[in-house]
């Protein structure tokens, strides 16, 4: 119970799983709000992302000395 | 510690169409692109947020020495509905005192419990409280 269990797979069986699981990716990826709204949710990961990136970089380097 | 079933809090059922609050970590999730954020997005134009989750947010990016100014203009233009902590939601967020709770996640769950509406949150502590709301785990 519990054990993963090896499933072999056809080459179209393979593709129409691939093909699923992307459509499913994109589909919970879809833009909801128009693009303005898109570009500021955008733009707001972006300066936390750079944010994050500075913050890892000063706490490198105080780490060094 | 959970709160006694008798004292619990009537809802107000003023905002029948939000589909959701979301607490200062929802909206860290959603805006640091974290775990979960696809269950944030989706929800995003009828949801909630407490000025008080935004204060805490805003805190926690100028505490990492973020751009709190450029950060609210873009939330701005993303316009989320914002509820002022008023004083309804003062009388039922000191109701909750006794559970060890910081103000804004007594304030989240004040404007859950007034709009009736789920609160979003990846704090798991309040999924095992016995709380009068519905708590959606974001991760």
């Amino acid at each position: 119970m519990g054990r993963p269990t090896a499933v072999l797979l056809s080459y179209d069986e393979y593709e129409k799983l691939l093909k699923e699981k992307e459509e499913k990716k994109q589909d919970s990826e879809k833009q909801l709000y128009g693009p303005e709204k898109e570009q500021a949710l955008m733009a707001i990961r972006d300066e936390l992302h750079q944010m994050k990136i500075r913050d890892r970089g000063a706490k490198g380097d105080g780490n060094k000395k | 510690m959970a709160t006694k079933n008798n004292n619990k809090p009537k809802p107000e059922n003023k905002n029948k169409n939000n589909k959701g609050v979301l607490d200062s970590s929802a909206l860290r999730t959603l805006f640091f692109n974290e775990e979960g954020a696809t269950k944030v997005y989706k929800i995003l134009e009828d949801a909630l947020v407490s000025t008080i989750s935004l204060s805490t947010f805003l805190d926690e990016v100028d505490g990492a020495g973020g751009p709190t100014n450029l950060i609210l203009k873009h939330i701005q233009t993303l316009a989320l509905q914002f509820a002022p902590f008023d004083y309804d939601q003062v009388c039922i967020a000191s109701r909750y005192s006794s559970l060890s709770l910081s103000l804004e996640c007594r304030a989240a769950i004040a404007l859950a419990l007034s709009s009736q509406a789920p609160l979003y949150t990846t704090n798991k502590a309040l999924a095992t409280m016995d709380l009068p709301i519905t708590i959606c785990l974001i991760h």
